[in-house]
């Protein structure tokens, strides 16, 4: 396995680790995906101690010509799993959100209604004040 | 018996005030509230000036699942026994609304879709649309055996069954409002009935069915009708 891919993997794979340090303790990061990212760092920095493996996987479980080539085929397969996951994520922060949409505007719209109930004897018709949405 | 009518908004502002002006005429009686989609017009002002009740998203949800899961949000919490949907660009007539509430109120239906094609009287949508409405018809009969002619008509009641279990019960995501809203009906166990109506083509403004959503819609809604059928027992179990 050439040496400067290698080199490149760990530097990629520290580089990763401390952007995850980084971003815990900034608190921009959830555990979840922290230990998600900072595993795909270790795996990435410990490289060069396990290239054998790798090589021999390549050549012998794989049937891949050089360790390059399945760095680069995990990396892709990687990539793909985590688009899918996090798009099942959107999905669903999608349904939460769209349900906290509606929360609210049932909430408003009572809101609303009581607010006009009891304004009404003392504001006359049509002089009640703008409704404040959170638009 | 308390009836609401839900009125689906999106920058309607051109059709909205007909709509409501016909529904308070002929029902009085009825509580009738408009589900704003986050409209940029003038909706909200004309709604307060007719004296209509308004749940206005504060962001567009960008489909009408929103508006479907606010109005059986808004049924359930304030008790009502039948919901009825009825769309703002006045397509819909208001007369016709004791077609589709009578068989829920007899307690004959648990959800009634009001159907323009069963007689084949007033607007009968484009071609184009047809043939989706078409499809979507034929794989329902499929997979459930019960024929429905207009499978995307928004003009439909339901029954507080229906409002306590997708006001409340159920939870999960709703990908399709028209198409796999049926179907998710049929696997939950509800009863399903077809009425003959007629509606009328929109006044103003142009329908959201351009050539783009017409690749794109049947698309999604055979995903939508795919997932409904995998997550048949999960929303029996869900139902109990």
């Amino acid at each position: 396995m050439d040496f400067r891919l290698q080199l490149a993997c760990s530097a990629v794979g520290l580089a990763m680790l401390l952007l995850v340090t980084h971003s815990l303790r900034r608190n921009r990061l959830y555990p979840g995906f922290a230990v998600l990212w900072a595993g795909i760092g270790a795996v990435l920095l410990f490289l060069p101690a396990y290239s054998g493996v790798l090589q021999w996987a390549a050549d012998n479980v794989f049937g891949i010509v050089g360790a390059n080539h399945l760095i680069y085929a995990l990396l892709f397969t990687f990539m793909l799993l985590d688009l899918f996951y996090l798009t099942e994520k959107l999905c669903r922060m999608n349904n939460q959100v769209e349900r906290l949409i509606v929360s609210l505007a049932i909430l408003e719209a009572d809101a609303r209604a009581n607010a006009e109930k009891h304004t009404a004897a003392s504001v006359p018709p049509g002089a009640a004040p703008e409704n404040r949405t959170c638009v | 018996m308390k009836i609401l009518i839900s009125v689906i908004s999106y920058n309607e502002e051109p059709n909205i005030e007909a709509t409501l002006r016909d529904l308070l005429d002929q029902h009085a009686g009825h509580d009738i509230v408009v589900i704003d989609n986050g409209s940029s017009d003038r909706t909200q002002a004309i709604c307060r000036r007719l004296g209509v009740r308004t749940v206005r998203h504060c962001v567009n949800t960008g489909s009408s699942v929103g508006a479907l899961i606010s109005y059986f949000a808004f049924a359930y919490t304030h008790g009502y026994d039948v919901l009825c949907q009825f769309d703002g660009d006045g397509q819909h007539v208001a007369s016709e609304l004791p077609k589709i509430i009578g068989p829920v109120a007899r307690g004959e239906a648990n959800c009634v879709v009001g159907s323009r094609f069963l007689r084949r009287e007033g607007f009968q949508s484009t071609a184009l649309r047809r043939i989706g409405i078409r499809l979507f018809s034929g794989l329902f009969h499929l997979f459930t055996g019960q024929r429905l002619t207009d499978i995307t008509s928004g003009f439909r009641a339901y029954d507080a069954a229906v409002i306590d279990f997708f006001g409340h019960r159920y939870r999960e995501p709703l990908y399709d409002s028209m198409n796999q809203f049926l179907l998710l009906c049929y696997f939950a166990g509800f009863r399903i009935q077809e009425v003959p109506v007629l509606m009328r083509a929109r006044q103003f403004g142009a329908s959201e069915f351009n050539l783009r959503n017409a690749m794109v819609f049947p698309l999604k809604g055979l995903v939508a009708f795919a997932a409904c059928l995998l997550q048949r027992r999960h929303i029996a179990a869900i139902r109990g």
